[in-house]
């Protein structure tokens, strides 16, 4: 037995690696490692590249670069939320196959080509013969094999690169770069940057150190984002407190019980109903009843794909958070 | 053919005091030692956390939750979490670690194996691949606070050791070893149908993991009310045999030759140490190192006898467990990190003392 | 009569090891199974313990059928010194012994003082009391011996199996354990059956000896009347020449003269050299199989105590 629950372990440290991924989607990003607060500063939206020039290069989050001699025709793509992004771009004809978690929009719900993301077969996917594949996390090591068959690949890891929503904007701006469309991309940057001005605005005046504070449950076992993630970025944003902090350092701690009723949150937010967590089921737990977020009946359900995907629907995400926890701001 | 006069004749002429007999009623005190030494243990826990409660506040707040005590008004947090957080969760850590070790010292001594340890059996194999089952299905979803999670992963856990037991008989018999082995080959199956699960439904990987990682974040009165029973059982069927296990470490022929139903003796007491650690597994995934080290640890310091060995290391396990889980609440105050890591990061430093130390000591009893 | 089996048979449904054997032993009387391998010695044992299931049999010790015995009544009765038999790690000889006890307590029961008082009966009958502090894993052969036969003992049984209790042991402990047994079975009654290869060390110590062949007793009676050189080559296949002991009378058996070739001086002397290189050795032929030792070095002188305060067993 001892065997088996060494290999069960070893699976468990590899699986949180690549639950990280599902749970956040995919993302890419341009180079911007610093997770910096995103301020009112609206420059990346203007900086952005408007030049879509062949050949490109991409910088990889293994410091090595991408080169792309034309825009590429047969796409692979592992990460929900690059699908997502190359969707909204109207790039989709360039896709050669999807990931088996994208759902979203419909056209990637119902792809007629899926791979599996999170246990990559190399083999199928170079049976596929892509001229590009989008790798968000590289947790299986299909990165390094994909370089051995020469397949280009396009790989920014969510985890490492994308911790704000600047990043993501980033990210955008990659995708636009590498299918040629770097108008449309700026197009939705614009859309997207107004709709996030429009939030910041209307949160300005708020304290950021007396903001709300909240508790983003990502499962029953207290699993939460911190500031180093995207997620953190959203409510940071919004001049809310993450009691989380910055994580002890990791972007999804899991906080003790006991921490999460101490920080007395004003605001829950689950993320994890598909996982049976309902508000009544929160209010229910034991001890639970002394939160004021209990106790004010300010418990919220949120579409987790929406929250935790760093694609274009990050700001729909933001903006159905500022309802909930500035209702009289926003409506 | 003359003979050598006998020497022993000579050896026997020496007078002596007979050694003292082990009974129950000499090794109370042992006994009262260590159950001391986990309540305060187990005091300190509760009193310890990312909240600084002070200790007196948090005696109050316990004694206010005896029946027929009232020690007045205390802050609605501090009683949520001294008595609805910590308590149950210091408890439920105490009760699977003794657990745990008490089923891995009655393990070890039907398997006469020092390597043996609860889950040999299938238990964790199993136990996973029922909380799987309802992780991957509908069921999760819809289960309100009274989890299908932990009847899955005790039934899981139940049938692979009933499994193994089946595959190992043969005829009336049920040799030690076909047992071991049909454990291990039992074991690889669960782990298979956990792993191909787990790639399968990837969204429910992490739900998955977490509770094969295991752990008392989530300990509440509920989860200690289920298991007790089971530990109950256990400790009160396993514990009258501690002098047969004695016996059954010589070899299973010569116990037999001494008169212990070996065949009765394994099934009872490898069915009841399962039972329990199903339960604990059930509440608290799986937890290694545990029901390894600790029996260990009481067989190098009180000697190999399970009178001694059996309730020692429940005692023990319990302290053991409870100190590693408070570790793992502590060592960063607000976030958690994974109760087995702390329990591999004590647990095999302490056994390398003990077996250094023993060895020092010629293997005498130290 | 103390011991009567009649009409066993045991071992495997299409290979009997025993075929309807019968045996008698009696009290304070030491009976020696003497057999080749294979034969049916152990199992007979085993199945009287009933370890072994038995087919069609009658065992009956005290008028008692064993066979059909809970096992903790058997082992208050019948007491099994295997051939070097374990003991566990850790526990003292005294704690050894005591186990002895184990048919005589119930699941409940802790040991007392009648207990111990037994124990210490047996140690001091075995000469292993001064060893009770000693751990049971650190003692010698002939010692652990010794604990072992204290803790059969300890059962108080009527009638004590061994199994080849000697073969690890060296002369001086092959002779003080049967001995041993054989004053045993004279002081308190108890009858004894003993599996032994030695034939001349059955003969030495035996009141009866039993020579097994197939599952059955060929012969059985005083070591002069069995131990007959037609008998031991039907039964052993190989020619053995019985002496008379020149003390005692009793029977000795050694091998008839077996044509052995010459020892080859100069490959003995090759291998000890550890700078040889045997691969050298132009496609040798394996030394026939000669015992090395008689040739390197002579026997030992044979040394007989001048005086033995007590008699030579008949």
């Amino acid at each position: 037995m001892k065997m088996p629950r060494v290999m069960l372990l070893v699976g468990a440290a590899t699986a949180i690696l690549a639950f990280a991924t599902a749970a956040c989607g995919s993302g890419d990003n341009g180079g911007s490692a610093s997770p910096g607060p995103f301020t009112d500063d609206p420059t990346p939206i203007q900086g952005l590249a408007t030049v879509a020039e062949f050949p490109t290069d991409i910088p990889r989050s293994d410091g090595k670069t991408l080169t792309l001699a034309g825009p590429p025709t047969r796409i692979v793509s592992l990460s929900p939320a690059a699908t997502e992004i190359i969707y909204a771009l109207g790039a989709e004809a360039a896709l050669a196959a999807v990931d088996n978690q994208a759902d979203f929009p419909d056209g990637a719900m119902s792809f007629s080509t899926k791979v599996d993301a999170y246990e990559p077969n190399i083999e199928a996917i170079a049976g596929l013969d892509p001229d590009l594949v989008i790798v968000a996390n590289n947790g299986s090591g299909i990165v390094e094999k994909l370089d051995q068959l020469n397949i280009p690949v396009f790989y920014q890891d969510i985890d490492k690169d994308v911790r704000s929503i600047s990043d993501v904007f980033g990210q955008i701006t990659l995708m636009g770069r590498v299918t040629g469309r770097s108008a449309q991309a700026t197009q939705l940057l614009t859309g997207l940057g107004d709709r996030l001005k429009v939030i910041q605005d209307g949160v300005q005046g708020a304290n950021a150190s007396t903001g709300p504070r909240v508790y983003h449950e990502l499962d029953q076992t207290f699993f939460t984002i911190s500031d180093e993630s995207f997620i953190g970025d959203l409510y940071r944003t919004l001049r809310a407190r993450n009691i989380a902090g910055s994580g002890g350092g990791s972007a999804y701690p899991q906080m003790t019980q006991e921490a999460v009723i101490a920080s007395n949150p004003a605001i829950i937010i689950l993320a994890d109903e598909e996982f049976g967590v309902t508000v009544e089921s929160v209010k229910a737990r034991p001890g639970w009843s002394a939160i004021e977020a209990v106790q004010n009946d300010r418990i919220f359900g949120i579409d987790p794909d929406i929250v935790s995907r760093p694609g274009p629907r990050i700001i729909d995400a933001l903006e159905q958070l500022a309802k909930l926890i500035y209702p009289t701001r926003f409506r | 053919m003359q003979l050598a006069p006998a020497r022993t004749v000579r050896i026997a002429a020496a007078p002596g005091r007979a050694p003292l007999v082990l009974t129950w009623r000499r090794m109370l005190p042992s006994y009262a030692l260590a159950a001391g030494l986990t309540c305060l243990v187990a005091l300190v826990a509760i009193g310890w956390g990312t909240v600084r409660i002070s200790p007196l506040t948090t005696l109050a707040i316990l004694l206010d939750h005896l029946p027929l005590v009232s020690t007045g008004e205390h802050a609605p947090t501090y009683d949520a979490i001294v008595w609805q957080v910590r308590a149950p969760r210091v408890i439920l850590a105490g009760m699977v670690g003794a657990t745990l070790a008490f089923s891995g010292a009655a393990y070890q001594g039907v398997f006469r194996n020092p390597l043996a340890e609860p889950y040999l059996l299938g238990v964790a194999a199993g136990a996973s691949v029922g909380a799987t089952l309802i992780i991957v299905s509908p069921l999760f979803i819809t289960a309100g606070l009274l989890s299908p999670l932990p009847p899955a992963a005790f039934a899981g856990a139940l049938i692979a050791v009933g499994l193994a037991y089946m595959l190992a008989r043969t005829g009336p018999v049920v040799p030690a070893t076909s047992l071991i082995l049909a454990g291990v080959a039992v074991s690889s199956v669960g782990t298979s149908v956990v792993t191909y699960l787990m790639l399968e439904y990837n969204t429910r990987t992490l739900a998955i993991l977490n509770w094969i990682l295991g752990g008392f974040n989530t300990a509440s009165w509920t989860d200690a009310g289920i298991a007790l029973p089971y530990m109950l059982v256990a400790i009160v069927v396993i514990l009258p045999y501690a002098r047969i296990l004695n016996v059954m470490q010589l070899d299973e022929d010569q116990a037999r030759q001494l008169g212990v139903d070996t065949e009765r003796t394994k099934l009872i007491i490898l069915g009841a140490a399962s039972l329990a650690t199903a339960a604990a597994v059930a509440v608290s995934g799986l937890i290694g190192f545990v029901g390894l080290v600790v029996p260990h640890g009481v067989r190098m310091m009180y000697g190999p006898d399970y009178r001694r060995v059996l309730p020692l290391s429940a005692f023990f396990g319990a302290s053991f467990l409870i100190i590693a889980d408070l570790i793992a609440r502590t060592i960063d105050p607000t976030f958690e990190v994974p109760i087995g890591v702390i329990t591999a990061l004590v647990g095999a430093p302490f056994f390398l003392f003990l077996l250094r130390r023993q060895q020092r000591y010629g293997g005498a009893r130290i | 009569m103390t011991l009567r089996i009649r009409g066993l048979s045991a071992g495997y449904p299409a290979r009997p090891v025993l075929d309807g054997l019968d045996l008698d032993v009696a009290r304070g009387e030491l009976v020696v199974l003497l057999g080749p391998n294979g034969c049916g010695k152990t199992t007979l044992l085993r199945a009287i313990t009933g370890v072994l299931p038995a087919r069609a049999a009658a065992i009956i010790l005290d008028g008692q059928d064993l066979a059909a015995m809970k096992p903790r009544r058997l082992a208050r009765r019948v007491a099994t010194v295997a051939q070097a038999s374990a003991l566990p790690e850790r526990f003292t000889a005294f704690e050894c012994v005591l186990m002895g006890r184990t048919p005589h307590l119930s699941l409940f029961q802790s040991e007392g003082s009648r207990d111990v008082a037994a124990v210490r009966a047996a140690m001091e009958r075995t000469g292993c009391w001064d060893l009770r502090d000693r751990l049971a894993d650190e003692l010698s052969g002939g010692e652990r011996q010794r604990v072992v036969i204290a803790r059969a003992l300890a059962q108080e049984p009527r009638l004590l199996l061994l199994d080849e209790p000697t073969s690890h042991l060296d002369l001086q402990h092959q002779v003080e354990t049967f001995r041993l047994v054989l004053d045993l079975c004279r002081d308190q009654d108890l009858a004894a059956l003993a599996v032994v290869h030695d034939v001349t060390l059955a003969a030495t110590f035996a009141d009866r000896v039993a020579l097994m062949s197939g599952g059955r007793i060929l012969a059985c009676g005083p070591p002069a009347q069995v131990l007959r050189e037609d008998l031991l080559r039907d039964v052993y296949g190989v020619a053995v020449r019985i002496l008379a002991h020149p003390v005692t009378g009793r029977p000795i058996a050694v091998p008839e003269t077996v044509h052995l070739a010459a020892p080859d001086i100069a490959w003995l002397e090759r291998i000890a050299d550890p700078d040889a290189v045997l691969e050298d050795s132009p496609g040798r032929e394996p030394h026939p199989a000669v015992p090395l030792p008689d040739v390197a070095q002579p026997p030992p002188a044979v040394r007989l105590p001048v005086q033995a305060n007590k008699g030579v067993p008949r």
